[in-house]
């Protein structure tokens, strides 16, 4: 999986974004519905789909009854996963669910059409974030990783700015530029110092 | 024995803007969650003593409209003139961001926030605050919670303190 930073580099559009600060709008473009993700369904949704599909009662009795040993196993567990409170989700995507699913198919105990039905129900298009780190991204949330760095170079491009100013200034030997543009330097993080090597010849 | 107090007085604005004005801060492109504080600066008028009060007016804009969304002030108070000493939330006292802010701005006075409107967009929005018996240095601390940078245009932020002092009946 990778990390946010390198999910936000790989997708050229949400950096460009994140450059520009528009945070705002890459939390929109990173939670636009543009991926296929499989979830976990929740066994009542499986049962009600079962029901309304006419196949319960067949897997109830395959179950109990059938000619082929491994159906009626496959059976067996599928009546357990909805009927059983313990089982509170199920993978569609773990192979010994679809395992079952086909051994019940193949069985003649349910259609192919409920198995396509359970796939259905288990997709949803989500964002590349959820995808990823399984919720929707927020802006305070992008803001964050990216705050060290930002006031970084915030502070490092105001302070390049302000003594350039005050370079230009001491050069102009203009009285009111200098001493306005150097107590700007000293009123900067790290501009003391730096307005003190200016005037020590630096 | 008392005196009345007959009034207050303005004295000097006072302004920190990213340049040209009293002291430096800059709001410029700061990003939404950071946090930025201005020069030290005192209100001291040394014919007339301390303010009562000062008036603040913050102004600033966002990159991207937004509703409701706040951008927050706060005072670091100190009685210290050196700009790096004794300030409350650790500040320096100059103008530096804070990539800390949501801890640091609790040991600051909180004044309020400028409480953007979408109907005014990306136009520059103004607030009003008043301080009543300030210390004698005060650090501005802007921390942007709007869910926006601000306006990359550095003459869209500004802050304006304005000091009143008592006048007394003889």
């Amino acid at each position: 999986m990778p990390t946010p930073q390198e999910l936000i580099a790989a997708n050229s559009e949400v950096a460009s974004l994140i450059a520009s600060r528009d945070d705002a709008g890459a939390v929109a473009l990173l939670n636009a519905p543009t991926q296929a993700a499989t979830l976990l369904l929740q066994t009542w949704e499986v049962k009600l789909l079962v029901i309304e599909a006419g196949a319960y009662p067949l897997i109830a009795a395959a179950a109990q009854s059938h000619e082929v040993p491994q159906v009626q196993g496959a059976a067996f567990t599928a009546y357990s996963y909805v009927t059983d409170p313990s089982f509170q989700t199920l993978d569609i995507t773990r192979e010994s669910t679809q395992l079952m699913l086909g051994a019940l198919v193949q069985g003649g105990v349910i259609e192919q059409s409920v198995v396509d039905a359970l796939m259905a129900l288990a997709t949803e298009q989500v964002g590349l974030w959820k995808l990823n780190f399984g919720h929707d991204a927020t802006v305070d949330e992008i803001s964050k990783i990216y705050l060290a760095d930002r006031v970084a170079a915030d502070n490092a491009a105001i302070l390049k700015e302000r003594r350039q100013a005050y370079i230009d200034a001491v050069q102009s030997k203009d009285e009111v530029a200098i001493a306005r543009y150097g107590r700007e330097l000293t009123q900067t993080l790290g501009g003391a110092a730096v307005k003190e090597g200016i005037d020590n010849g630096g | 024995m008392a005196v009345k107090i007959a009034g207050y007085v303005a004295g000097t604005a006072q302004t920190w803007i990213n340049t040209g004005g009293t002291y430096v801060l800059t709001l410029t492109s700061l990003s939404n969650g950071a946090g930025r504080e201005g020069a030290k600066a005192s209100f001291i008028d040394y014919n007339v003593g301390s303010p009562d009060f000062i008036d603040f007016l913050l102004e600033s804009a966002v990159a991207s409209a937004v509703t409701s969304t706040l951008l927050e002030f706060y005072l670091g108070q100190s009685n210290n003139a050196t700009y790096n000493l004794d300030n409350p939330g650790n500040l320096t006292g100059a103008d530096a961001g804070l990539s800390n802010p949501d801890e640091l701005k609790l040991q600051c006075t909180r004044v309020g926030a400028l409480v953007f409107s979408n109907a005014r967009g990306t136009n520059v929005q103004k607030q009003k605050f008043r301080v009543w018996f300030p210390a004698t240095y005060l650090i501005p601390l802007i921390v942007n919670k709007t869910g926006q940078a601000l306006s990359s245009t550095a003459s869209n932020h500004k802050l304006t303190g304005t000091p009143y002092f008592r006048t007394v009946e003889a």
